[in-house]
């Protein structure tokens, strides 16, 4: 397996089949001139739109480990199911968040995805999982750039270190071990979410 | 009534005759009396007394903290980590691909001290561009002579690479939060999330795929490695944490323990002020 991959992963948008998905940065694009000290602590409205599509992403990703989970052996199958718990904690913290419940995963994402998932073959399971955590760390760092509020920032900052973990830990799995480029750098682009149903 | 017990709060009741509460009400009116006497037309300073020649306690320097100084402080962040490399590979422990690691992460936390030397300058501030001196003073002088006699020079280096890199993150996570600007939270987050791969990086590098998760993540134990050093783990929490960073390093005496550090994020007194040059 080379690199290439991460080539067709980073066109994101055809990976995750998410043509159809509207971009919520206009409702967020004002954030830019926030600063932290006039920043709000509490999600703005615009701050919601976005943290319930991370929501959801979060929760396809539970779901799609726990696909992995279930056909993977061994350590791998074990692996699978901490970073699964993993991404649920994520989506659990961000309901807690804007106060809605945790309970709709994007199912555009869940869907173009879920035939990489649902793999016995480990390094296949890993390079899906690797691209998806990339692909993860540079959506939600996107959304970062645009919250307007403290906890929203905060959290994400939280997340994308432990996701980011994930990710080198599968460029690994995946065969890429020496490649100091695959286990360090995240090349991909971020998804376009909607905060509404997929 | 016998005189065999002394007087305390607990017999008092019991054990005061008529006399004795005479003599009891006869100091206390003395004692009274005397404080009444000390107590007055009395002038001069009023804080404790000090003892010797020592030069006066001066209050605190009242220092702003804004982006820039919180920008400095990540460039000495980064430097430090850029500085511990290079004592690191001077030690000559290295080998192979982790060696190789080594060198693409000094080389990534000198890229990051650039970038954050350029926010600063961009926010009207001048640019750190030397180590963290606290940390230098009080984490990683004492770090690396502890390390210098060592029984496993290359573990313990291995494990304060890791630990630092796990501090490096946090302290940009903690910055992502507090920094003002969109630019700087964006470099700050790309930062932390480098710097979590390094952690991971280096796990996977020296110990394997056994690492990959900490045990406390499953509900188990998180125990000591056979040399009662610290096990590291590639994903070590589920949230990326801000907590301080332990690190057991150094000789095992007669008990088997080694010498542990603690790690912090910076603070007030390891910030790198505007007045600081």
């Amino acid at each position: 397996m080379d690199l290439d991959t991460t080539e067709r992963a980073s066109s994101r948008r055809s990976l995750f089949g998410l043509g159809g998905i509207v971009a919520a940065g206009t409702a967020v694009a004002i954030a830019s001139s926030t600063t932290a000290a006039a920043a709000p602590d509490k999600p703005t409205d615009a701050d919601r739109v976005a943290l319930n599509a991370a929501m959801r992403l979060e929760l396809s990703a539970r779901d799609l480990y726990q696909l992995a989970a279930a056909d993977l052996d061994g350590d791998v199958a074990q692996l699978a199911s901490v970073v699964a718990k993993n991404h649920e904690a994520y989506a659990q913290s961000i309901s807690g968040t804007i106060g809605t419940s945790a309970n709709e995963r994007n199912e555009a994402v869940f869907n173009a995805q879920r035939s990489l998932f649902a793999v016995s073959d480990a390094q296949a399971f890993g390079a899906a999982a690797w691209t998806f955590e990339n692909t993860a760390v540079a959506t939600h760092t996107e959304l970062l750039d645009n919250y307007e509020s403290i906890d929203a920032i905060k959290l994400t900052a939280s997340i994308i270190t432990t996701e980011s973990r994930q990710a080198a830990v599968f460029a690994s799995l995946a065969g890429f071990a020496s490649n100091l480029d695959a286990m360090l750098d995240n090349s991909a682009a971020p998804l376009e979410l909607s905060g509404g149903a997929a | 009534m016998t005189d065999a017990a002394p007087l305390s709060t607990a017999n008092l009741d019991a054990r005061v005759g008529r006399r004795q509460a005479l003599r009891i009400g006869g100091l206390s009116v003395s004692l009274a009396a005397l404080v009444a006497a000390c107590g007055t037309d009395r002038s001069g300073d009023t804080a404790p007394g000090r003892v010797g020649n020592a030069d006066p306690i001066l209050p605190p320097p009242d220092y702003a903290v804004n982006d820039v100084v919180l920008l400095r402080t990540a460039s000495s962040v980064e430097l430090t980590a850029v500085a511990v490399y290079a004592v690191i590979k001077g030690l000559g422990v290295l080998e192979g691909s982790t060696a190789d690691l080594v060198d693409r992460i000094q080389a990534d936390h000198q890229a990051t001290a650039d970038k954050m030397a350029a926010l600063t300058e961009a926010a009207g501030g001048t640019a750190w561009t030397d180590t963290n001196p606290w940390i230098m003073e009080r984490v990683v002088e004492p770090i690396v002579e502890t390390i210098s006699t060592s029984d496993d020079v290359a573990r313990d280096v291995i494990n304060f690479a890791i630990t630092l890199e796990n501090l490096a993150a946090s302290t940009q996570q903690l910055l992502t939060g507090i920094l003002g600007e969109p630019e700087q939270r964006l470099a700050a987050a790309n930062a932390s999330t480098e710097e979590s791969r390094h952690s991971a990086a280096l796990v996977l590098n020296v110990f394997g795929t056994s690492n990959r998760f900490s045990p406390a993540l499953i509900g188990e134990e998180v125990a000591r490695t056979p040399e009662n050093t610290l096990a590291m783990y590639a994903i070590n929490t589920t949230f990326g944490s801000l907590a301080q960073q332990e690190l057991i390093v150094g000789e095992a005496d007669e008990n088997g323990s080694r010498t542990t550090f603690l790690l912090a994020t910076p603070a007030a007194n390891s910030l790198i002020y505007e007045e600081l040059s």
